[in-house]
Parts: C-alpha cells; sequence; structure tokens
C-alpha cells in the first residue's frame, strides 16, 4: 500500500508516519510526506497512491481548496485534522473517514482498517468532486442517476443530461455514495430511486430500466441484493 | 379706536405683551405663546370695543355674535378698558369732584408704555354699562402706574397704592398689580368720575405698559389667577428643563449646548417668577422698574441662548460668529429703541426667527434631531414672531382653550429635551458598542490564542517529540505553557507592555519551532522599553509570517524595530522566508487580509483612534510590516 501524508509540521507527519508503519506494517510499501499542497500535487505526479491522509489547514491555505483537490482524485481520502467542525464537510465530499488530532493509533487503526476491508464511510457523501479547467467542479449526489465505468474514468449521468467525467474508481465511489446507490454491474453503479422496472429477460439475463428511459444490464450474482433494494424502494 | 385691555393682559406673558404702538393706535399683536380663557376673553372685549369705535380694517372680518367668557345670564357688563384722560401736574383736592371742569385739560391716551414724573391728576367718565351685582362687585385694576396714587370714585377716595408724597423720601412706591374693589351700589348705570391722584419721584425711565381698566370681579380677579397659576406650571416646567440642561452639562462632557439650554431654561423660569411676583406677590413698582430693564433683554436673551443651543448641539460651522451677530442683532433693537417695552418684541424676533432658520437648514440637511428643533422652532416662531404681523393667527392662537398654554409649553420643551434625549441615546449606543466592541476582542484574542487547532496540533507535536526526542518535548511543553501563563496575564488589558508582547513573541517562536522542527530568530532593535502596545499585536503578525513565508523545516529569523520620532512611533517587523516570492506574486485579489490583520486594524483603532498607520508588503528579500503611531503612545496606556 502507497500512503500519501498532507500534513505541514514534520513531527506530526512524522508521527503519521510511524504511526501508519506500525500498524499496517509490511502492508505498507511506501509512506510519502509532502508538507504542502504544491508538494502534494508534486508527489502525485510522480507516483501513484492508494491512499491519502490529509491535514485541511496547510499553513492558512484553505481547507476546501485542499479537500476538493483531494477527493477528485482516483483514490480515497481520509482527513487527520484538529479542525473537527470541518468534519461533516469533509464527509458531504467524499472522504472515507475523518480523525480528529490529537489521536491514538487505535483510532487511526480504526480509520485505515474501513479502507482496507472497503467498508462504507460512515457518512455518505453529498458532493462528487472532479477538476476541470484547474478548477473544482461539485456534483449533487441526489443529482445522479448513474455512474458508467469507461475505460479509465468514470462517466457520471447527471439528471440535466450533463455526462462528465471523472476520476474515482467504481469501487471507491461504491463506498462513499449512500445507500440508494446500487452496483448493478461491474461498469455500473444506479441510483435506484431513479429506478422504474426490473426485468427478467430469460435464462440469467435481467435488466433495469430507468425513469429516463434507459436499460441497463443486471449482474446475476448481484440480483439477491438488489431485488431487496427495489422491492424496498 | 382700538386698544387692547391693557390693564388685563398688562405686562408679558411668558414674555410676550401685547401693546398698542403709542400714537400709531394699531394693533401690535404680542408674541405670547400663552393662551387662556381670559386672554380669549379679553380679545373678544377688544373685538366690541374695536365693534363700537367703528372697526378697525385690520380686524374687519373678526365680528364674533357673542363675547366669549360672558354669562349672558349673570348681567354683569362686560370689561371695559379706561384708556382717555386728562391729565394735570399740580395738586388740588378739588379734582377729585366729578362735576369738576376739567375740558382745559391735556388728553392723554394710557394702554401702552406711559411716564410722568412730578405729581399729576388723571381724570376720566367712565360709562357704566350695566348693574353689578353684589355678589360680583366692580374691580377697579390698576397697573404699573408708577409710583403711588389715590382713587377717587365720584369725588370719594376709595383706595390708596402705595404713600402718595411730594417727593422722593415721602413716596412709598405702590404695587404694579392693583385692584380695587368697588361697592356694586356704588357704580350703578350711568356716568361716574374717576379720578387718579398719583405723584411719582421714583421711576423716571419709560415703563413697559400701563393700563387701567374697569369689570366684574368675576372676569378679572380669576382672569389675574390664572396667568399666575399658569406661570407656576411654567415655573416648574423651565425650573426642570434648567436643572436638566446643568446637571448635564457638569456632570457629561461639559458640552456648551446644554450649558446653553439651561440658560434658556432658567431665564424664562426667571420671567415666570417675575410674572408670578407681580401678580401674586404683590412687586412693588420701583422694583418694577428697577428690574423691566434686565427682564426685557434677559427674554431676549433666553431666545439667544436657544439659537446657540442648535448652533452648538449641531456644532454649525463659525457658530461663535454667528451666535456674535445674533446677539448683537438681538439687543439692537432694545438698545437703539425707543421704547425698550415695544423694542422687546423684534429683540425676541430676531433670535427666534433665526433659530427657525437654522432648524429648517439643518431639516434640509437630515441632521439627527433636526425634525424635533424644527417642530419646536416652528412652534416659537408661529407664537412669538408671525403673530406679530399676522393678526389672524393671533386670533386663532387667541381662541384656543386656557390650557392649550401649558401642553404647548410642555410640548415645546419636550421638543428640545427630545433632541437632548435623542444625542444621549446616541451616545449611550455608542459607548455600548464600544464596550461590546471591546469585549468581543477580548474574546476573540482568547479564542484566537486558545483554538482548539492549535492545541491539538502542539499536542500533536508533543506526543510526536515524545517518541523521537522526549527533551525537546519537555520543551515544547515549557514553551507552551509560558505562552498562556502571559496570555492569562494579558487578555483583558487595552494595552500591555511591549516587553510583555515581546516575551510573548519569542515563547510562541520557540513553540513553533519546535512544531515546525525549525530554528526561529527573534531580533528587537531599538529602545521600546517604555511603550504599551495592544495586546497580541506583533504575535498576531508572526503567527502571519509563520503561515505563509516558511517552507517545512525552514528557519527564519523575525526582526521588530521601533523608532521614536517625537510624538510618533514607528514599528517595523521583517521577516524572511522562502515562501515569500510565491506571495509576492499573488495580485491583489488573492491576497485577501485575514482575520490576523482585522484584528491587529480593531485593535490599533481601539487604542489609538484615527491616528494610526498600517501598511506591508515585500521589501527586497523580506516582508515588511510597518505600524505608524502619531501623537504619543503613552497617552493611551490607561
Amino acid at each position: 500500500m502507497r500512503i500519501l501524508i498532507v500534513e505541514d509540521e514534520p513531527p506530526i507527519a512524522d508521527y503519521i508516519e510511524r504511526s501508519v508503519r506500525e500498524i499496517l506494517g509490511s502492508g505498507l510499501k511506501d509512506a510519502t510526506a509532502a508538507y504542502s499542497l504544491d508538494d502534494a500535487v508534486r508527489r502525485l505526479d510522480q507516483k501513484n497512491f492508494d491512499l491519502c491522509l490529509l491535514d485541511l489547514n496547510l499553513n492558512g491555505q484553505d481547507g476546501y481548496e485542499i479537500l476538493a483537490q483531494a477527493v477528485s482524485r482516483p483514490f480515497p481520502t481520509i482527513v487527520i485534522s484538529a479542525h473537527i467542525e470541518q468534519a461533516a464537510r469533509a464527509f458531504e465530499y467524499g472522504v472515507i473517514d475523518f480523525v480528529p488530532k490529537p489521536f491514538s493509533r487505535e483510532r487511526l487503526r480504526q480509520a485505515l482498517d474501513r479502507f482496507v476491508n472497503r467498508r462504507k464511510s460512515p457518512s455518505p457523501a453529498r458532493y462528487l468532486t472532479f477538476r476541470k479547467n484547474n478548477r473544482n467542479i461539485f456534483l449533487p449526489v441526489g443529482e445522479i442517476i448513474l455512474l458508467k465505468a469507461t475505460r479509465y474514468l468514470v462517466e457520471v449521468w447527471m439528471r440535466d443530461g450533463r455526462r462528465p467525467l471523472i476520476e474515482k474508481p467504481l469501487n471507491l465511489l461504491e463506498e462513499i455514495l449512500p445507500e440508494s446507490f446500487a452496483r448493478i454491474h461491474r461498469s455500473y453503479i444506479a441510483n435506484l430511486d431513479e429506478a422504474e422496472s426490473f426485468r427478467h429477460l430469460g435464462r440469467s439475463r435481467y435488466s433495469l430500466r430507468l425513469k429516463s428511459g434507459e436499460i441497463l444490464p443486471l449482474s446475476r450474482h448481484r440480483i439477491a441484493g438488489l431485488k431487496r433494494l427495489i422491492g424496498k424502494a | 379706536m382700538t386698544k387692547p385691555l391693557a390693564w388685563m393682559l398688562p405686562f408679558f406673558r411668558d414674555a410676550g405683551w401685547s401693546m398698542i404702538q403709542e400714537g400709531r393706535r394699531e394693533m401690535k399683536a404680542p408674541r405670547h405663546r400663552a393662551i387662556s380663557a381670559g386672554r380669549l376673553l379679553g380679545f373678544f372685549l377688544i373685538m366690541t370695543v374695536v365693534r363700537i369705535s367703528a372697526g378697525n380694517p385690520l380686524f374687519a372680518e373678526v365680528r364674533p355674535d357673542q363675547p366669549a367668557g360672558e354669562d349672558p345670564g349673570r348681567g354683569a357688563p362686560p370689561p371695559v378698558d379706561l384708556a382717555e384722560w386728562k391729565i394735570k401736574d399740580g395738586d388740588d383736592p378739588a379734582w377729585a369732584r366729578p362735576d369738576f371742569d376739567d375740558s382745559g385739560w391735556e388728553k392723554i391716551t394710557i394702554g401702552g408704555p406711559f411716564k410722568r414724573v412730578g405729581t399729576f391728576w388723571l381724570r376720566m367718565t367712565v360709562e357704566v354699562g350695566g348693574t353689578y351685582l353684589e355678589t360680583d362687585p366692580p374691580v377697579l385694576s390698576i397697573y404699573n402706574l408708577p409710583t403711588a396714587f389715590e382713587v377717587y370714585w365720584d369725588g370719594a377716595l376709595v383706595g390708596r397704592n402705595g404713600r402718595r408724597g411730594s417727593d422722593r423720601d415721602e413716596e412709598i412706591s405702590g404695587r404694579v398689580r392693583f385692584l380695587q374693589i368697588l361697592r356694586a351700589g356704588r357704580a350703578g348705570p350711568g356716568p361716574h368720575g374717576l379720578a387718579l391722584r398719583v405723584s411719582n419721584f421714583h421711576v423716571s425711565g419709560k415703563t413697559i405698559e400701563t393700563g387701567i381698566g374697569l369689570g366684574a370681579q368675576a372676569d378679572l380677579r380669576n382672569d389675574i389667577d390664572r396667568l399666575a397659576d399658569r406661570r407656576l406650571v411654567s415655573m416648574g416646567l423651565y425650573f426642570v428643563a434648567a436643572l436638566l440642561g446643568f446637571f448635564l452639562f457638569i456632570q457629561g462632557k461639559k458640552r456648551a449646548a446644554l450649558l446653553f439650554f439651561g440658560m434658556y431654561a432658567m431665564l424664562s423660569f426667571l420671567q415666570s417668577v417675575w410674572i408670578y411676583a407681580i401678580e401674586k406677590m404683590g412687586t412693588r413698582m420701583i422694583s418694577f422698574a428697577r428690574f423691566e430693564i434686565f427682564v426685557i433683554f434677559g427674554v431676549a436673551a433666553a431666545f439667544v441662548f436657544l439659537a446657540a443651543f442648535l448652533l452648538w448641539h449641531f456644532s454649525v460651522r463659525r457658530r461663535a460668529v454667528i451666535l456674535f451677530f445674533l446677539a448683537l442683532a438681538s439687543a439692537a433693537g432694545g438698545f437703539f429703541g425707543s421704547n425698550p417695552g415695544e423694542d422687546a418684541a423684534y429683540t425676541i424676533a430676531v433670535p427666534v426667527a433665526f433659530g427657525f432658520f437654522l432648524a429648517a437648514v439643518l431639516a434640509a440637511k437630515r441632521k439627527r434631531g433636526s425634525g424635533l428643533a424644527l417642530a419646536g422652532t416652528g412652534l416659537l416662531f408661529v407664537s412669538r414672531v408671525a403673530i406679530l404681523f399676522i393678526p389672524g393667527l393671533w386670533v386663532f392662537i387667541e381662541s384656543l382653550p386656557g390650557f392649550a398654554e401649558m401642553i404647548l409649553t410642555a410640548l415645546f420643551l419636550a421638543m428640545f429635551v427630545g433632541i437632548i434625549a435623542l444625542s444621549i441615546r446616541d451616545e449611550n449606543r455608542a459607548l455600548e458598542a464600544f464596550r461590546v466592541r471591546s469585549q468581543r476582542l477580548e474574546a476573540e484574542l482568547l479564542k484566537k490564542s486558545i483554538q482548539p487547532h492549535f492545541l491539538m496540533n502542539t499536542l500533536l507535536s508533543v506526543q510526536s517529540w515524545f517518541g523521537r526526542d522526549p527533551e525537546k518535548a519537555g520543551r515544547l511543553i515549557e514553551a507552551l505553557a509560558e505562552e498562556f501563563r502571559i496570555i492569562n496575564r494579558i487578555v483583558d488589558k487595552p494595552v500591555i507592555d511591549l516587553a510583555e508582547e515581546i516575551a510573548l513573541c519569542r515563547s510562541h517562536l520557540e513553540l513553533m519551532g519546535y512544531r515546525r522542527d525549525a530554528a526561529y530568530r527573534f531580533v528587537v532593535s531599538g529602545d521600546a522599553s517604555d511603550l504599551k502596545v495592544p495586546p497580541m499585536l506583533f504575535h498576531t503578525l508572526i503567527e502571519n509570517g509563520l503561515s505563509h513565508a516558511y517552507a517545512a523545516r525552514e528557519g527564519g529569523t523575525f526582526t521588530l524595530s521601533c523608532e521614536r520620532n517625537g510624538e510618533t512611533v514607528t514599528f517595523q517587523l521583517e521577516n524572511d522566508g522562502s515562501q515569500l516570492a510565491r506571495i509576492s506574486e499573488m495580485k491583489g485579489d488573492r491576497l485577501e487580509e485575514g482575520l490576523g490583520l482585522k484584528y491587529v486594524r480593531t485593535r490599533l483603532e481601539e487604542s489609538f483612534p484615527g491616528r494610526w498607520e498600517l501598511e506591508y508588503g515585500p521589501r527586497e528579500s523580506v516582508w515588511r510590516v510597518r505600524i505608524v503611531i502619531r501623537g504619543g503612545i503613552q497617552i493611551c496606556a490607561s
């Protein structure tokens, strides 16, 4: 596992690194500390990371700018910050956990565990964030009908017809999106609030029809869970 | 022949005195703001006289069908003004006889300013128009006929005012207001001879006015009582207003406006006392004559003070010059006029008209409280000045009910007190806002210094150092403790010793050094040991510098210099740092002022209002913040 630690105070960055190393042991392939946002962006260009541990206040830089930058990346983010008042917002933007400073090793372990075992984040995201022309664009989760994986990116089908592309993998999106979003297929996450009907096409083929008229393939092995969800809806 | 009942509305009521101009025989309306049933009665009596004497075009349109105040069932003859007299110097007991032939005597009209020195007799024939009742006998009222006299009715001596004499020593002054009740039986319908045997060796100057009349007791006495009673009410109102003005002046910021208002109210109070004394306390003519000039100018001065109040309260430019010329113009009428009594009307008119004009200008500029000023001076203008020129207005005001005077006086004073109250409220609000701001600053400072994230990050640093270098962790804790000890000492102080501020900055830099794993130096130059500054002034600026100027693990130097040039102190705080270049590249909108700088500005304004400057920016390789404080820095220490 490769972890990027974004933290402006070197002793704290050291401490986080030591803690992570201790918790993950041999599972940690690499931990890199970045002391500023620019530094972090530079590191991201150099190599790929699996997880970002982020401090929201880097030397007076705007915490939300940093957050938006982080959550638009293809890997998940765990915020480690003394600004607990920013926790709610951080979750809205799709972080998988928020660890208040100062933290115990146990708490950090819990957060890493959440990442390792792919558990749903405690509070679902309300926005998906992506970068376009160096600006952060926020997509309200309630406006999303469908997420479709393309070769490298994910296409987000918005109710208003927009189809922006984001960098986050479906696996991660599944974790941070609310309950109503379900993985119906290897390549799709659908907003079941937008589902209209559910059809068995014979043999082992199933499809889901959305209110917008789209007909989507349904994976056989996901049917069981979905039936329950759709039945509820 | 028109003539107001001079004996009834004798002297100025509440500063106004209505009168006839000798020789011109034309009504000069008084500028009384007093309105009373008695006046009303007086007015209709005048109207009656106007009608009888074929009228004056001025009042031609006013013809009341029935004199008000007269009880038709009572049947007492209406009061009459006794104005047309014969006069002769000398003294002869025979002149008292009604049948004495005085056809060769000089004619004189009494009902305005009057003066005759020496010994003389006044004679006239009174035509009684009806029958008086024993229960409501006729009363002869003689107002301000100096200095002592005897009254003969149909040849018989019926009354005496003072003691007549043949020289100054023998003569004893009578009272200003003289009322002589006649037996109803002696004043039956028809002509009666009235003679006044007068001596005057005391009053040599002109007097304000003299008036003689005859009327039923119920009409006269009650009216005089009411006049006096209303003066009593005015006395109370003016006295309280004067106390208010003086007390506010003394206990407050010694505002001249309040003193002027107090002077106005006090002079008005004295004037009411004066009238009350004449009507109810038997003031002697000799005293009256001695003081009347002061009364005249006192009344005018009252209104000059009122104008001064407006000038100062609204901080009009060149108010001292304006006031000087106003006082001069007001006094000019009194000094150069031929008659103090009459000219006093115009002496008052000048400041009153000016006050009204001033209030109108201020109201046009929408100054706070100017609406009240306009209403108050407007009321005054109408009742004191406009009434001089618009007889119809006088008629209207006279027709208002009796208690209106009190209400108007109270209303008028309330408007001016309202102006004062408004400014006191504004002041209190400003003070309150200042207090709230100070408290907020204190709270802000506390919050700033013990922000959870500051504390939490520091604790986490301690945690980190414990693992790697426990000694450093200990020193970090010490620096944190020291910083908090200092903050605890300074938190509620508006200003602190610069030395204390420097100590705070040092411990903060030490603490931040451990947190950033870098070494920061703090260099102070210039002698500044006795200077005081708002708490956390430089601490805040250093925090800013630490946030923006340095990369991770990069050390740096902060330099504080203090320079004194007379009353001007210049502080300069500079710091280096590799990240400064980045900040310098940012353009205006990106370089937004943070909370720290806002705190610094607020604190400077609080301690050195309007005499500080703050500028900052990159200078070669350093970031420089300059604070200039003019006019002495120690003054604000208290």
